[in-house]
């Protein structure tokens, strides 16, 4: 190894904005494509709004003063992932179709529903299988899809979930709740039912 | 506490959101309810189960690669080269190939022009300086002997970059990488010169042979031709009549043979 070859390689990684940046977000990179596949439900478009959102973190990373680096960088992926979405004839992905979500009346519709009826066993929703789950996952509203994302698989905290949706805690609070009741529903109706077709 | 005020707060205390008082009244209420115990248990189950059974979708390679690409542009050509003119001292060289980058736009312009590929000059000048940059990306495959970077880098392409030796013309064959250039990988070999070190990039060419073309800008040499089969960019330090002569014997050079010898 030559002596400019072993100089090289005895430096410290740079710090450059860009070698910065790789060491602090590119280990999020999949953690922003998850996000971004979940809440564009499953698109193809995933990619690009991914790609999209890391450029734009880079440009803005000047304003990442050592934060939680992965919370930063979701809170850029989903604004990335929403106004891609508003920039195309609004189509299914990004609909609150089922349940009315935030509309008050199915609300309260769905609270006395939790408190109505006897919560699923829980053996039955360990029975749930993979294609089950997800099926159960994309039904969801976007906004109960996205906060169960953060929550379930990234492990964020109530108070970056709140900064990266941009909502106050004690929605972030009953937004989970909801969700978690939206889906355990569900996924007791879908058990039940497939018992049944098979018997 | 009543049913419907654990009912709201077993979410907030599953998390570990709630204050410890808190915790502790959800927790006395759940233990003796027979309401609420199932809802905590099937709460838990869910969790449990998406985080184990659903799908992650980790990055496609594809991705990874565009991300990393897209990065070098925006750094050679965005805010992101101003950053780096504040590098320190030691830095210096580096930081003036990275100001020369920055800065080369026309000699680029007029490559990329007569290429037909804008694109590809600045991606071969950002790989070129992110290699030499960081030690650990110079080279993937470290030549230990004249056999382990062409097995190495045929395994990695979709096309056979030829691999030379050159070490008897005074250019001994450091390693090689593989990068993405202009939407195809791209072979970069990396060659000694003295202290000094010679990248050069190969991937295949739209078929239209030219002859070596030298370019120097502050201390930087480029040399670009191809044979109609391989495109070739030589990138260095190293004065333009050194360059011109690595070019040349790199041309006359044999390859090295496309597949290792059979074993017996």
């Amino acid at each position: 190894m030559s002596a400019l070859v072993t100089a090289l390689a005895q430096r410290a990684p740079s710090d450059s904005k860009r070698a910065r940046f790789e060491r602090e977000m590119l280990p999020h990179l999949d953690a922003a494509y998850n996000l971004a596949r979940w809440i564009l439900k499953g698109s193809d478009d995933a990619q690009d709004v991914t790609q999209e959102a890391m450029l734009r973190a880079f440009r803005y990373f000047d304003g990442f003063h050592g934060e939680n680096a992965k919370a930063w960088l979701l809170k850029i992926v989903r604004n990335s992932c929403y106004s891609w979405t508003k920039d195309r004839p609004r189509t299914e992905t990004m609909s609150s179709d089922e349940e009315g979500s935030l509309n008050p009346e199915h609300e309260t519709a769905l609270e006395a529903a939790g408190h109505g009826f006897p919560a699923p066993d829980a053996r039955l929703i360990e029975e749930a299988d993979r294609r089950v789950l997800n099926e159960a996952m994309q039904a969801l509203p976007t906004e109960f899809r996205e906060i169960l994302v953060l929550r379930e698989f990234e492990e964020l905290s109530y108070h970056q979930i709140s900064d990266i949706a941009q909502i106050p805690i004690g929605t972030v609070m009953s937004r989970l709740s909801r969700a978690r009741a939206l889906l355990l529903r569900r996924l007791s109706g879908n058990i039940v039912q497939r018992r049944g077709e098979m018997r | 506490m009543t049913c419907t005020e654990a009912l709201t707060l077993l979410d907030a205390y599953m998390d570990g959101e709630l204050g410890v008082e808190r915790s502790l009244e959800v927790e006395r209420h759940v233990e003796t309810c027979p309401s609420c115990a199932p809802a905590l248990a099937s709460r838990r189950s869910l969790g449990a189960a998406l985080r184990n059974k659903i799908e992650y979708h980790t990055a496609p390679l594809a991705l990874q690669r565009a991300v990393r690409n897209e990065l070098s542009r925006a750094e050679t050509s965005g805010p992101g080269a101003a950053a780096i003119r504040h590098a320190p001292p030691a830095w210096t060289r580096m930081a003036a190939s990275l100001i020369l980058v920055a800065g080369l736009s026309s000699a680029l312009t007029y490559y990329g022009t007569q290429n037909g590929r804008d694109a590809v000059p600045d991606e071969v000048f950002a790989s070129y300086v992110r290699g030499v940059q960081s030690g650990d990306r110079l080279v993937d495959v470290v030549s230990t002997d004249r056999h382990t970077v062409k097995p190495w880098l045929d395994a990695k392409l979709d096309f056979a970059a030829p691999v030379k030796d050159l070490s008897s013309d005074g250019f001994p064959l450091f390693g090689g990488r593989v990068d993405y250039i202009d939407d195809h990988t791209a072979a970069a070999l990396v060659y000694h010169s003295g202290k000094h070190v010679i990248t050069l990039f190969i991937w295949p060419s739209d078929g239209h042979a030219s002859p070596i073309a030298m370019s120097a800008r502050r201390g930087d040499t480029l040399a670009r031709w191809s044979d109609g089969t391989m495109a070739y960019w030589a990138i260095s330090d190293i004065a333009a009549p050194e360059l011109m002569e690595f070019s040349k014997r790199f041309q006359a050079a044999d390859a090295m043979p496309d597949a290792p010898p059979a074993k017996p």
